[in-house]
């Protein structure tokens, strides 16, 4: 949720593919849109849910193919390529499969052995007795060293406990083991209608089932996933029993001064690391390296963001780069009683200006708000737009859309709009005598006295630029508390009555239905679909596209 | 007719009003630009390097400086109103570090801006880290390391190795070979 008023959230579509809540105590909670048409449900965004599916624009992504939104859940990361962070060697990704994901380094010349050393504080690896047999695979010859010590020293004692690695070998084959056994899904993306394996089982075994082994593993009850109860399971055991090298350890601990025990940092460092409480326990840990992620739709194969791979370069470039800004109409709110511009709080130059809420808006008083479309295709755009006439959730305000339905021009290049002055007409201003205030018309978009005067009309659009369109939307806002009756209310009433943390907001959700048409050549979308589109007679696509949005205007005070 | 002596040439403005008594061996190179000033003895070892703009100052009392040890640009070595600075053999003054120190060991390097306070004693093969600082009448032991902020520790290394000090010293004499290569000598104006 944005921190400042006013700010647009968007819905992606991902939420009309999660089947609808089972039905819920509470009769607060409202579903979210199911797969039909969204006339005959609302988007709430009130409901705990929606969280969830909303998100600023400068979160989404748009994947080209689908002709989708794609929020963050939508689309998926991989890495392009593992680099180390100082010198920007790239590390093959076979590389990082063996040595695992760290970058060596090169070591000085001993006789014939070569060690580690640090230039700044001329610690080596002879002081912990490590040096290797050439300069290359230090990650692979600092293993077997590691290895060879911890071994060496386990199986002199019997009763040793187990070493990391080896906890942790079991316990995660005790985890995969659990996990087959208690039959959890896997796929979340399974296109069986069906919400789990169990329920599929079940039914399954109405009929019959398979086999004699289906039918035995549905009988069954699965068991639920447990944890791991011995050392075999990877259990972890702590003992008080040891106390001979407690008491050592901290008896060194007292001698050495602070700068010889560890960092929690520096035991995070590796699992080898783990155990180490004074600095001469700890091994050495090569650089970890660091990588570049592309984005890619979970639909389609199409990647939706692919920074360039070469690392020299000074700033992040990008190969593809598809987001939601540059593809779908945006929404901002604006009130129409404030003064033009709002103090945007990226640009506050004072602290205190940010701590500063703005005013709560007053219950069943109308305001009126400037609903600015911006177009960011090349093509003109048609708009309809829809909303409930009050707004769902606990308190109800009514919301009017003066003008529903409109026009918005193409995005176009900075040259078009300076060279076809003559067409961005504002139609409400009229004609300027040549003067001063014409100039100063033509540069602030409206007459300086005329926003002033002017009222909104219904069924009008309220200002035209270029690439935008503006409308206004009238809003009233509910109550926060119902006004008491003569009727003491029942407890139920009274707890329907609370509120909610979030409750108090405004938000008024709306319907955006965007219609375009492409020339048939400048339609790539339409191969890759498989001849899906429709040609018109004139050659043109028609092409159409529709999300949720939510604005959120304001919080509204007491006073009712 | 009584001869006067001839008033002396005007000196360039570089060479300092008082030249110490300087007492340089053959093989040392200092560079033209380098600055000796002060009223005591001034010694400077075996194949030492003085690179220009280093500053000695003899003027609180004498500066020693090792044979194979090396003085870098802008350093200063010795005492103004303090005593007398002997810095060891196979040392390194790095840039700017400013050094007035009582002696400083064989084998150690003082590396870029640091400092080292008056009367202070470095023993041998010490590291003092660029920017760090030793406080005035410290005493640092052989082997010690000084890092991070003011953090001091042993240098386990060098302490336990021969072989790693003798890397250490022939590579210091290395790089004395190659700057006196790079460096033009004007020992001439300085001896004697």
């Amino acid at each position: 949720m944005a921190a400042t008023f006013p700010y647009t959230h968007y819905a992606c579509p991902c939420s009309n593919l999660t089947t609808p809540a089972s039905t819920s105590i509470s009769a607060k909670r409202t579903s979210l849109i199911p797969v039909d048409a969204p006339e005959d449900s609302t988007f709430n965004p009130h409901d705990p849910r929606a969280n969830y599916s909303l998100s600023p624009l400068d979160r989404l992504l748009f994947c080209d193919e689908c002709e989708e939104i794609r929020c963050q859940r939508c689309y998926g990361e991989e890495i392009i390529h593992w680099y180390c962070p100082t010198c920007l060697f790239e590390v093959p990704s076979s590389g990082v499969r063996s040595d695992g994901n760290r970058r060596s380094s090169s070591g000085e010349e001993v006789e014939e052995a070569y060690i580690l050393q640090c230039h700044y504080c001329d610690w080596s690896s002879l002081d912990i007795g490590v040096h290797f047999s050439k300069p290359t695979k230090i990650t692979e010859q600092l293993a077997k060293q590691r290895k060879s010590r911890t071994s060496g020293g386990s199986s002199a004692a019997e009763a040793q406990p187990l070493s990391h690695d080896e906890t942790f070998a079991n316990l995660a084959t005790f985890y995969k083991e659990q996990l087959s056994e208690s039959g959890d899904p896997q796929n979340p993306y399974s296109n069986s209608p069906y919400s789990s394996p169990n329920n599929l089982a079940r039914i399954m075994s109405l009929y019959g089932g398979l086999s004699v082994n289906a039918l035995k593993k549905t009988r069954e009850k699965p068991q639920p996933m447990r944890e791991a109860r011995g050392e075999e399971e990877g259990m972890l055991i702590c003992s008080f029993e040891d106390k001979a090298t407690d008491d050592a350890l901290l008896q060194s601990m007292q001698n050495l001064d602070w700068a010889n025990t560890t960092t929690a940092e520096q035991r995070l460092s590796a699992p080898a690391n783990k155990g180490a409480r004074l600095v001469d326990a700890l091994w050495p840990v090569a650089t970890r390296l660091r990588t570049r992620k592309c984005r890619r739709c979970h639909f389609c194969p199409q990647y939706l963001s692919y920074p360039d791979p070469k690392l020299k370069v000074g700033n992040l470039r990008y190969k593809i780069r598809a987001l939601a800004l540059n593809h779908i109409p945006r929404l901002s709110i604006r009130s129409l009683q404030t003064s033009y511009p709002l103090p945007n709080p990226a640009f506050c130059l004072h602290a205190a200006d940010l701590l500063q809420r703005q005013p709560d808006i007053q219950p069943h008083i109308t305001r009126q708000y400037i609903l600015t479309i911006r177009n960011p295709i090349l093509e003109p755009i048609r708009i309809t737009l829809a909303t409930p006439t009050t707004t769902p959730g606990r308190v109800a305000s009514r919301v009017t859309i003066l003008c529903p339905s409109f026009t918005v021009g193409p995005a176009g290049d900075v040259w078009d709009e300076a060279l076809s002055s003559s067409t961005t007409s504002m139609a409400t201003i009229p004609s300027g005598n040549g003067g001063r205030q014409a100039a100063m018309e033509s540069l602030t978009g409206r007459g300086a006295d005329e926003s002033l005067d002017r009222q909104p009309e219904a069924g009008k659009v309220w200002e035209r630029t270029k690439n935008s369109t503006s409308v206004v939307l009238e809003i009233v806002p509910g109550a926060l508390k119902s006004l008491p009756g003569i009727v003491p209310k029942s407890e139920k009433e009274l707890e329907e009555d609370e509120m909610e943390e979030g409750d108090d907001v405004l938000e008024v959700p709306i319907y955006v239905r965007a219609e375009w048409e492409v020339s048939e050549e400048h339609d790539d979308a339409g191969d890759r679909k498989g001849g899906k589109r429709i040609v018109e007679a004139d050659g043109n696509v028609k092409k159409e596209m529709a999300f949720w949005c939510v604005l959120g205007v304001g919080r509204i005070g007491e006073g009712g | 007719m009584a001869s006067r002596p001839a008033p002396a040439p005007k000196r360039p403005s570089q060479l300092p009003a008082s030249k110490p008594p300087c007492t340089i061996h053959p093989s040392a190179i200092i560079a033209d630009k380098a600055q000796i000033t002060g009223s005591h003895t001034v010694e400077i070892g075996e194949n030492a390097v003085i690179h220009p703009w280093a500053r000695i100052r003899a003027e609180g009392g004498k500066v020693v400086i090792g044979k194979n040890s090396m003085v870098y640009e802008g350093a200063t070595v010795g005492t103004v109103d303090g005593e007398d600075v002997l810095i060891g053999d196979s040392v390194n003054i790095e840039t700017g570090a400013v050094v007035e120190a009582r002696s400083v060991g064989d084998g150690s390097t003082v590396e870029v801006n640091a400092v080292v306070g008056k009367g202070a004693v470095l023993g041998k093969w010490c590291r003092v880290a660029p920017l760090e600082c030793v406080e005035a009448g410290e005493q640092l032991e052989d082997f010690t390391v000084v890092y991070g902020d003011g953090r001091r520790r042993v240098d386990k290394t060098t302490k336990e190795h021969a072989e790693i000090r003798e890397l250490k010293r022939a590579g210091q004499e290395k790089a004395v070979q190659a700057m006196r290569t790079l460096i033009p000598n004007a020992m001439a104006k300085w001896a004697g």
